[in-house]
């Protein structure tokens, strides 16, 4: 503050104090008038404006695609078309970056075997960091380069304001705020994504609730299992000419399940520890525009998908050293892997899974990609995470030998969808709270909310039956 | 041996003493500062009463002072030889009266509550019944410059969320012309101008019978029990003693009943008159180009019956109801649009 040290300076601050009392309480609002009103002038008298004859191209779709019977149904639809590109699309190059990654991995071990290196090096480096990174790579990259330009698309469409507003009444009920729904469709894609999303709503609360209820949307990380368990489990119970729409119709249904849990966990954060108005909503419905091509192509692979594959890799290196360790070093006749699944089970029993799932949840936080592979080497007994490729194989050893039963792929996937967040996002959170109890309440509630939607499951079942 | 024992004692003795009497963080000066503060807040609790009586007409009296803070006749009266002899105060025949340095450290701590008040209804968005005692906790800490750095951060507001005037950092107030709605002639048009915030109960029932600063009302009735007020709208009811916390000023033309943005069907149009809200909303609103005298569109609504779209300078705005409720228009036929 400055202090007035001369008399003129005295004065000078003691008439400006007078001026402003003499402003009234509106002069803020006579500013931003009056710059409105400079900027009406010179648009007026610098752009000429053609009045069309009916209504515009803009209002036609709007009046479409935000319509009381077709803007919610168009909405699903088109998140279901992104889905289908994302999977069946991911599905080819997926195989083939793991071939070529694979392929680097056996000749390495060749190499290092030549040249006389020790097994447990070789083992180490190569049948564990490596290959948890090549694991993560071929999974995670080809569905996020699909999946984010899709998403890009829709935003620079104009379509994606569209959905926030036809879906920002159901927020408000819960407290929340419509743009809630573009953050989670982005957290379809990547949870970290979702997170950082979260900036365009404005009003901190809103955001929070936000941040903290990303991960009930499953991202691609989650969606082998997914969609490996919807095989092997959903698609089985029905004819062979249905069973993949019954498989994708499981996924769909899990992704449901997350929407109506992030709306009452939304609900219950705004009634509780964000308790408080729903403060100020506006949103912004810009014109419909030709999608950018350049501009799609470098904000989602590189701002989106290289910025998320990025830190699952620093995550993923090290988890793919640890799972080689946990599997190769034995203590007592038993590898560390079985020490600890045998110690969890009673707990994985209770919530309807079983020791090695949940020993295959912690390796896997920091990539959810690796859930699957971490089981089928925990119960196969081999050295490094591998892949099932024959179905029936997948069944005898799930169903054969470890017993899993359709209540195993229910909590399975219920567990998938809900427990805690990858260690990507739960850093992601703390980046964008600042604040080391948001991000502890981001990390637990949901594995809270996991072990009792799955234990009330497991037991309401198995009481039933 | 003795001498290792002399020396573990002589060493747990220091220890001791530096915990209790090191300067500022030891256990006696954290003790001495707890003290201070709560004795501080009694005095500049104290000095804030004697302002309001003297703004009021009635002096302060030993005995509304302890009723007022709480405490003992006997405290009271040393807290007033303590005012005496900082200065602050000084008492006369009808009761205890400010001295000039004494009003500007009353007016100095007003001014942070009212500016706390402002910035805990606008920034947090607090009810408006709860602001008044959350700044009574927080006003004692806040030092001047945090004071003023707040006052320059929520953009110089003169009044506080009740209508009272907020006193500027060179200490002028000033006055409120304001009458009591219990005082006021029936029929005659007057604005809302200040709401008393004290005690929170009366201001909870003000508010619930939906009465707001700035709004346009008529007194239709006057009762022993009742007092009926009309805004343009609906009636309200309040009994008297809450209505004798209701300040009001003349109008100069008869109530009209406002009329809302989210009252417009799609296709009609209407001109921003004002917006009735503040903070972080009114900053969003104005920045969109929602400024008074601009004409509004109403678009379409959503496909759940909320937020609706407004078309403002060209331009698609969606608004939640709360929104289109705050902002005051003029309906404005199509035929007169720009």
């Amino acid at each position: 503050m400055a202090t007035a040290t001369s008399p003129a300076g005295g004065q000078i601050l003691e008439s400006a104090e007078r001026l402003r009392r003499g402003l009234g309480i509106s002069f803020r609002d006579q500013i931003v008038e009056a710059i409105y009103e400079d900027a009406r002038a010179i648009a007026t008298g610098a752009v000429r404006q053609a009045r069309p004859a009916g209504p515009t191209w803009d209002a036609k779709l709007d009046r479409i695609l935000t319509s009381r019977i077709w803007g919610i149904p168009i909405m699903l639809l088109g998140l279901a078309v992104v889905f289908w590109l994302t999977i069946v699309g991911a599905n080819y190059p997926s195989q083939a970056i793991a071939l070529v990654l694979f392929r680097i991995e056996g000749a390495a071990v060749a190499l290092f075997d030549a040249i006389g290196a020790p097994w447990w090096l070789t083992g180490f480096l190569w049948h564990g960091v490596y290959r948890g990174l090549a694991w993560v790579i071929s999974v995670m990259l080809p569905p996020m380069a699909i999946f984010f330009p899709l998403f890009t698309i829709l935003e620079n469409l104009g379509y994606l304001p569209r959905a926030a507003f036809n879906m920002d009444w159901l927020f408000k009920r819960v407290g929340a705020h419509g743009k809630q729904a573009l953050t989670m469709s982005m957290g379809l894609g990547c949870n970290a994504a979702g997170v950082i999303a979260c900036r365009v709503i404005d009003s901190p609360r809103e955001r929070l609730i936000a941040v903290l209820t990303n991960n009930f949307v499953p991202c691609n990380g989650r969606f082998p299992t997914l969609i490996l368990l919807g095989i092997v489990f959903i698609a089985a119970a029905f004819p062979p000419s249905l069973a993949t729409f019954a498989a994708a119709g499981s996924v769909v249904a899990v992704v449901v399940v997350g929407v109506l849990i992030t709306l009452v966990v939304s609900w219950i954060l705004s009634r509780t520890a964000l308790k408080g108005e729903a403060s100020s909503f506006t949103l912004e419905l810009p014109p419909y525009r030709r999608p950018n091509i350049g501009q799609i192509l470098y904000t989602s692979l590189i701002d989106r998908t290289l910025f998320v594959l990025y830190r699952a890799v620093i995550m993923a290196a090290p988890a793919g050293g640890v799972i080689w360790l946990l599997s190769n070093v034995v203590v007592g006749g038993e590898s560390l892997a079985g020490w600890v699944s045998g110690f969890l089970d009673p707990l994985g029993r209770s919530i309807g899974l079983d020791g090695v799932i949940l020993l295959a949840y912690i390796i896997a936080i920091p990539a959810n990609e690796i859930v699957v592979p971490t089981i089928l080497m925990t119960y196969t007994g081999a050295g490094m995470m591998i892949e099932i490729d024959s179905l029936a194989e997948l069944r005898a050893l799930l169903v054969g030998e470890q017993g899993w039963t359709l209540l195993t792929a229910v909590c399975l996937m219920l567990f998938s969808l809900l427990h805690n967040p990858c260690s990507t996002t739960i850093w992601t959170i703390y980046k964008e709270t600042g604040s080391a109890k948001w991000t502890t309440i981001g990390a637990l509630m949901p594995l809270a909310t996991a072990f009792i939607v799955c234990f009330a499951v497991a037991q309401g079942v198995r009481l039933l039956l | 041996m003795t001498a290792a024992l002399g020396l573990f004692l002589t060493t747990l003795a220091a220890a001791l003493a530096l915990a209790l009497f090191w300067p500022r963080r030891g256990l006696l000066a954290r003790w001495r500062q707890t003290h201070q503060l709560a004795d501080r807040v009694l005095i500049e609790d104290a000095l804030k009463h004697i302002h309001a009586r003297e703004l009021r007409g009635t002096l302060a009296t030993p005995e509304s002072l302890a009723g007022k803070l709480g405490v003992s006749v006997r405290q009271a009266l040393e807290m007033i030889e303590r005012m005496e002899e900082g200065g602050l105060a000084h008492s006369t025949g009808r009761g205890l009266r400010l001295t000039p340095s004494g009003r500007k450290a009353a007016l100095r701590v007003i001014r942070a509550h009212r500016l706390l008040e402002r910035y805990l209804a606008d920034e947090l968005r607090m009810p408006l019944e709860e602001v008044h005692a959350t700044a009574d906790r927080r006003e004692h800490v806040l030092t001047a410059e945090e004071v003023d750095e707040l006052e320059a951060q929520l953009g110089y507001p003169q009044q506080d969320p009740h209508g009272d005037p907020i006193p500027t950092s060179s200490g002028a107030l000033e006055s409120l012309e304001a009458t009591a709605l219990t005082d006021w002639p029936v029929g005659r048009p007057a604005r809302i101008v200040h709401l008393e915030d004290e005690p929170p109960e009366a201001l909870a029932g003000i508010v619930s019978a939906g009465l707001v600063l700035d709004m346009q009302i008529e007194v239709r009735q006057v009762g022993k029990e009742r007092l009926v007020v009309w805004d343009g709208e609906q009636e309200r009811e309040l009994a008297p003693v809450f209505a004798s916390n209701v300040f009001v000023a003349g109008l100069s033309h008869p109530v009209q009943p406002p009329v809302r943005l989210s009252s417009l069907e799609p296709g009609e149009a209407g001109r921003i008159l004002a917006l009735r809200c503040e903070g972080l909303g009114r900053r969003r609103l104005l920045d969109l180009g929602l400024t008074p005298g601009t004409v509004v569109e109403c678009a379409f609504p959503g496909p759940l019956g909320e937020p609706t779209a407004y078309r403002v300078r060209g331009a698609l705005i969606a608004l939640r109801k709360e929104q289109g409720d705050e902002i005051e228009i003029e309906p404005v036929s199509a035929a007169r649009r720009e």
